[in-house]
């Protein structure tokens, strides 16, 4: 294993999959190839950020994600530490700020952050010399969750080019959605989003998507099938009538699964709704593969430090 | 009382249909006379304005001016010395103050405060409902007569039908406007921009057109029920546009006026999150940006009013979903709509000058926006074609929520007078008005250091 982090990865920050280039989310998910291996060996461990400091800052909770990177910032060697935030102050910029200047006062090199508003780590990272690395704000993105996802793919169907990608559920407000659609596009797979007007509007064909309003359509022809978590607090705000129905009309089991290709693999970002997006005769399928995807999480993690390292390492030496 | 003579300036008042070289005579702060050649007389103050336009004073009909209660973002002293330095001599300023200014004794402080400020002419306008509470409204009637100009519940609508009706009925009979923040409060929940492609890239929550626009149609709806008089403010949307064309097609009694910024920017400007793009109500498409243009054009959008919207660097300079909504545009509006609209020849300079004058004074009908000789000598005078960088300096608001920081502009005002009296002087005018010391003295303005040292002199100006 490789420790000398590549010199071809020009972003400070991750903010998003917007900003980066094919040849950027290739390298990303190369090197975790190598890291996947890392961490399925006996000595889970390399030396490459011995040394660094990582902080995660979330101001909503995820153990899962927040786990994921902290295990992957312990197996390159890094400190980690978990801040607290309270969010109580008059303006949250402000908290964030100073929040961070605090970090930063205590000598951390990468900020991983996830955040209720959309563009919170655009904000931050305009302030800070840290790295940020986007763990999600708002419904905007949340690349590393994409990243993983297309590593997935990768392992599972190999190239992902001319790949169609079925994404069900509640698009508008999902961030994983978002940097999905951004990633698979520019990896020249066709996506196609699958859900009731209210949370698919057509709208979404300016991104250059199509939306499909019946789950048999989405599933024709698909590669990979995505679902996504069904929130509660949309059935509150009227977008759609209640659990039941959604799961009528968008829920994947056995006999909707027939109207996919049989190699169609099934994801999901967790955590599941069991019984909802995916009845529990699916989950247990052998294409189904949301436990390989919390796997991969840590090794596609450790490859973003990794070239975020290799960044840093350029931009020290002076040539950017 | 001593006569001003004020010579040479290219004066543009599209109240009397005026664009030409022209000499003005004031006294005691009224326009006397103008006329092809004013012969100035022995103890006449003199000034040579060559090379400079004069425009009648602008009127802005919304403005906030955040006092009382938000004294840092913006006093009414601050506000005004904004005011003049973007020519207007005539504002509006909405009641959403802390408290709301729904008494007679809230009219009052704004008078007076703006008094001693000794600026610019400030009309209250009152608010619509007691606390803009839209349950109750105000004593309208005292409240005029305390020197309201105009009833608002500015950055909320009047969402109860009945109240709106009853408002407008009532003002039918004062013979002032009901300027109507026109936005439905549960169609636009907690959006913070424009529904659309942006909003969905962005990933924030959206204002969907309709928010407004079912609102204008139910507003001119009530206007025409009652006969009363409504304003549509800040129009942003194409089927807005459409409401109200329709109606004044039926001779309901409905005007509107337009910003600078939705005249200029779209919500493609808020890419990259940018708070100064983020306003009520929101920035939308291009197709909208292009109605507003011609509605306009065509008379259906009255006049242009900024809807000034002071807010702290400490507000504003947030996180997107936290930032407040709005941004300031008195000391901007000109310079901006002049660049942008009447240089590259879309736009006549009398137009321009049109709607930000005696369109804005025909809206609350008054006899303002002009310089027909009796008239109050409040006037801009302009300096047309040079470029500059326009600055945090040239900002006298408190606040600095402007997304046109480090634009070229190519148009400014170089004086601003209320009453005849200077209450704006650009300090980096390149040919300031200069005195005369004697009557009837050519203008030594090209003597004048500034003059020398302008390097925009050989700047070329298209």
């Amino acid at each position: 294993m490789k420790t000398v982090p590549p010199a071809t990865f020009r972003h400070r920050h991750l903010l998003g999959i917007e900003g980066l280039s094919k040849e950027d989310l290739l390298l990303i998910l190369d090197n975790a190839i190598g890291f996947k291996d890392v961490v399925t060996r006996t000595i889970k461990k390399v030396p490459t950020l011995r040394g660094k400091t990582v902080v995660n800052l979330f101001f909503e909770n995820s153990t899962r994600t927040r786990t994921s990177f902290e295990l992957a910032a312990r197996r390159l060697s890094a400190d980690v530490i978990n801040f607290d935030v309270a969010t109580s102050s008059v303006n949250k910029g402000e908290a964030l700020l100073d929040t961070v200047e605090t970090i930063e006062a205590l000598g951390a090199d990468y900020v991983v952050m996830r955040h209720g508003s959309s563009g919170a780590p655009h904000f931050l990272g305009k302030a800070v010399q840290a790295s940020v690395i986007n763990a999600g704000d708002g419904a905007h993105e949340h690349p590393t969750q994409a990243l993983l996802d297309a590593f997935t793919v990768r392992e599972a169907l190999g190239d992902i080019a001319g790949r169609r990608i079925a994404i069900v559920g509640d698009i508008l407000h999902s961030r994983v959605a978002r940097s999905n659609i951004l990633l698979f596009r520019k990896l020249g797979a066709s996506v196609v989003l699958v859900g009731p007007p209210t949370l698919v509007p057509d709208r979404f064909r300016e991104l250059d998507v199509e939306t499909v309003h019946t789950l048999r359509e989405g599933l024709t022809d698909a590669d990979v099938i995505y679902l996504l978590r069904i929130q509660l607090e949309r059935q509150r705000r009227n977008l759609f009538p209640s659990l039941e129905e959604y799961r009528m009309l968008y829920g994947l089991n056995a006999r909707q699964l027939r109207h996919a290709p049989d190699h169609a693999i099934i994801m999901h970002p967790g955590p599941v709704n069991r019984g909802v997006e995916i009845s529990r005769e699916v989950m247990e399928l052998p294409q189904t593969l949301i436990t390989t995807q919390v796997t991969n999480g840590v090794a596609v993690r450790m490859a973003v430090f990794y070239v975020l390292q290799g960044a840093k390492a350029h931009e020290q030496n002076g040539h950017s | 009382m001593s006569r001003t003579v004020i010579r040479n300036g290219t004066i543009v008042d599209p109240s009397q249909g005026l664009h030409g070289r022209m000499d003005m005579a004031l006294r005691n702060g009224v326009v006397e006379d103008i006329a092809p050649e004013v012969r100035p007389e022995s103890g006449d103050k003199v000034f040579d304005v060559q090379g400079l336009y004069i425009a009648p004073g602008f009127i802005d009909l919304h403005t906030h001016l955040r006092e009382p209660g938000g004294e840092s973002a913006e006093t009414i002293e601050s506000g005004c010395r904004a005011a003049a330095a973007g020519g207007f001599t005539t504002i509006y300023c909405m009641p959403n103050t802390r408290p709301v200014c729904d008494t007679e004794t809230g009219v009052h402080y704004v008078v007076s405060r703006a008094a001693r400020a000794g600026c610019v002419r400030v009309i209250p306008v009152a608010a619509v409902t007691k606390g803009q509470q839209g349950e109750e409204i105000t004593n309208m009637g005292r409240l005029q007569r305390a020197g309201a100009g105009a009833f608002s519940d500015d950055g909320y609508p009047v969402m109860n039908a009945e109240i709106m009706r009853r408002a407008l009925e009532y003002t039918s009979m004062i013979g002032v406007p009901v300027m109507e923040h026109c936005e439905d409060a549960n169609l636009s929940g907690s959006g913070a921009v424009h529904e659309g492609a942006v909003s969905l890239k962005l990933g924030l929550r959206g204002i969907p057109r309709v928010s407004e626009s079912t609102m204008v149609s139910r507003n001119v709806a009530l206007a025409a029920a009652t006969g009363g008089h409504i304003h549509i403010c800040h129009v942003s949307a194409r089927e807005s546009v459409e409401a109200i064309r329709e109606a004044k097609r039926n001779g309901v009694h409905v005007t509107a006026e337009v910003t600078p910024h939705h005249l200029t920017m779209t919500d493609k400007d808020v890419l990259g999150y940018n708070v100064n793009a983020k306003m009520k109500p929101p920035l939308c498409e291009e197709e909208d940006r292009e109605a507003l243009i011609a509605a306009l054009e065509d008379g259906t959008i009255d006049c242009i009013a900024t809807d000034h919207a002071p807010h702290s660097a400490n507000a504003k300079d947030n996180v997107f979903d936290e930032a407040p909504f709005g941004i300031i545009g008195m000391e901007s509006a000109f310079p901006l709509l002049f660049t942008e609209f009447v240089l590259p020849g879309r736009w006549p300079l009398e137009f321009l000058v049109e709607k930000l004058t005696v369109a804005p004074a025909a809206v609350v009908n008054r006899p303002w926006g002009t310089l027909q000789p009796g008239s109050p000598a409040d006037m801009a005078i302009l300096q047309l074609g040079q470029p500059y960088t326009f600055e945090r300096r040239h900002l006298h608001s408190r606040s600095s929520n402007c997304p046109w920081l480090g634009r070229t502009m190519k148009g400014r005002v170089a004086m601003t007078l209320v009453g005849g009296l200077p209450v704006y002087e650009s300090p980096d005018l390149y040919g300031k008005p200069q005195p005369v010391e004697k009557p009837g003295r050519k203008s030594t303005s090209t003597k004048t250091p500034k003059r020398k040292t302008g390097k925009s002199n050989k700047a070329t100006t298209r």
